[in-house]
């Protein structure tokens, strides 16, 4: 039991993971907002609205209004279809500058949800008279736990907790391998090689599974299963040279030779992924679509928020404890195998 | 300076077996030669700034797979063992690090002039050009001896050079081919500096990598 704390451990965290990060609801926001007039400005317009897990009629004290260069317009009436759907009327508006309006819907439950550029107006005319008002928002922030609402990410957020960890457990495994490369290389002691082996092994089924899970993501939030992305093709490069990193250990029959070759191309591969992902994208960084990369926010600044950030860093540990896990087991296995083998 | 009087008989050595079967080179030249032909042929006149650089970069790096990857099979075991113990290990790689960097180079400049003779020559920074042409053919000529090396020890030679190899030499073919487009882009010299560096930064990488690990591979 005491050696076996940490299995105990990544169970729960990978529990956490999988329980919190799929059940914790998404706050509620407003996903399109569809105008009747093309102008505003030519008479009184209703804005249809659709939102996501909100609660337009359970709602007390609701209104809504239009935001355009820090000037408020309340909407004439607040009809409420159903939870999600939503008809608004306004009063004739000219845009002050920009001829975009955000949007801003409020109620007790909800608190108070905010759509940018969320109608625009083809009107040309600026200034005039804007019929201003004071919203009554009684709730800024609704106070249930509830995962942040992102445009473009939406429900799809969740993924985050499996598909960044993959790549934190491939790198922790190819680590740990590259570390037993050098202990090899030291004393030549078989022991290292095998740990390095299966290591290798088990980091490239994490390696798959980021790529599946990217893929998917990329597909929901991006359009296309594949995009041309300096991480994606690193990351893809590195599993091919891992790939190969096997082929050339199934080349070579004799284990001493197998066991000194492979540690060479390996530490090899390794170098020249840390090239690939850590330094090149780095210079490109302004044609990756990832966070933190070309202008788009890192997770550490708002994307990552208090209420994911626990869950994500228990999804990270858990995920490489698994990853270490199953490497043992792996390992356990190609030990009794030899072992019966001799 | 032991290790350098080594180095330097060893290359002398490697150039004096080249001059002995002249049909290797010349095959090679040939290899390069069809190839342009081949992207001459299936392509006309390429006008295309990056589909020129990717071929030519490709054309250059299945060259440096095919001469590089004799470095280490063409010698026979009884052979490079004897090469081992009458000079360091190291001598021995280095020098096939140096021939092969020689004929990487050369390769690189004929292949350019035979395909800018046949396929067009869009490139507006010449200086800039051949740099990065220097560098990225050096870059692949250390690379891929170090992985002959590697792929030497094991049967079955040049498909696995290649699959070994590509992974490895993919980082430096993509600053070259970045270089290669700032290049014939006509850009200035200082938004080139950063991927001058990765190449440059690469081959020191590579060839440090390939000099302190060399002494475990060569062993029998």
């Amino acid at each position: 039991m005491k050696r076996n704390w940490w299995k105990i451990f990544c169970v729960c965290l990978l529990f956490l993971t999988l329980f919190a990060g799929l059940l914790v609801p998404l706050a509620p926001g407003l996903i399109t907002a569809e105008s009747s007039a093309k102008s505003t400005f030519s008479g009184p317009f209703t804005v249809k609205v659709f939102g996501y897990n909100t609660h337009f009629i359970d709602g007390k004290n609701a209104g809504a209004y239009l935001i355009n260069n820090g000037v408020n317009v309340c909407a004439t009436s607040f009809r409420a279809i159903d939870n999600t759907h939503l008809e608004l009327d306004f009063p004739p508006i000219t845009p002050l500058a920009e001829p975009v309006f955000s949007l801003s819907v409020y109620n007790d439950v909800d608190g108070k949800l905010i759509m940018p550029s969320a109608i625009s107006t083809t009107d040309t005319t600026r200034g005039g008279i804007v019929p201003t008002c004071r919203p009554d928002v009684k709730v800024e922030k609704q106070d249930h736990f509830a995962f942040p609402f992102r445009y473009i990410l939406y429900e799809s957020m969740r993924n985050l907790f499996f598909h960044v960890p993959m790549w934190f457990t491939m790198i922790a495994l190819l680590t740990w391998a590259f570390w037993n490369n050098l202990r090899f290389l030291k004393g030549f002691n078989l022991k290292y090689d095998q740990i390095a082996n299966e290591a290798v092994n088990t980091s490239l089924v994490f390696g798959i599974l980021g790529l599946i899970t990217g893929s998917l993501w990329a597909r929901v939030t991006w359009g296309a299963w594949w995009v041309d992305d300096v991480k994606l093709n690193g990351t893809a490069i590195t599993m091919l040279a891992y790939l190969a990193f096997t082929v050339l250990r199934n080349a070579i029959p004799d284990e001493q030779k197998r066991a000194r070759v492979s540690a060479v191309y390996s530490i090899f591969a390794f170098v020249m992924m840390i090239v690939l992902i850590g330094i090149l994208p780095r210079l490109q960084g302004t044609d990756s679509l990832h966070p933190g990369n070309g202008g788009n926010p890192a997770f550490s600044n708002y994307d990552l928020d208090s209420t994911l950030r626990p869950f994500f860093y228990a999804s990270v540990l858990g995920w490489i404890l698994i990853g270490f896990w199953i490497y043992t087991i792996r390992l356990r296995i190609l030990k009794i195998k030899t072992h019966y083998e001799k | 300076m032991q290790l350098l009087f080594q180095i330097i008989s060893l290359v002398k050595r490697e150039i004096l077996l080249e001059q002995r079967n002249k049909y290797a080179f010349w095959g090679l030249i040939l290899f390069v030669v069809s190839t342009v032909f081949v992207a001459k042929f299936s392509f006309q006149v390429i006008r295309d700034i990056p589909v020129w650089n990717a071929l030519f970069w490709i054309i250059l790096l299945f060259a440096a797979v095919t001469g590089v990857a004799r470095s280490f099979a063409q010698e026979s075991r009884g052979r490079l063992l004897y090469l081992y113990t009458l000079a360091d290990p190291r001598a021995v790689l280095l020098s096939k690090m140096i021939y092969n960097i020689l004929l990487m180079v050369f390769l690189g400049f004929s292949g350019l002039f035979i395909f800018s003779f046949l396929v067009g020559y869009p490139i507006q920074n010449n200086t800039l050009f051949f740099t990065s042409l220097l560098f990225g053919c050096t870059g692949l000529a250390v690379a891929f001896t170090m992985i002959a090396a590697i792929a030497s020890k094991a049967s079955n030679n040049f498909s696995l050079m290649a699959i070994l190899g590509f992974p490895v030499v993919l980082p430096l073919l993509l600053a070259s081919i970045k270089l290669s487009k700032y290049a014939a882009d006509g850009l200035e010299w200082s938004g080139a500096f950063k991927y001058l560096g990765v190449l440059i930064a690469l081959n020191i990488v590579i060839s440090t990598l390939a000099y302190m690990l060399f002494p475990y591979l060569w062993r029998d």
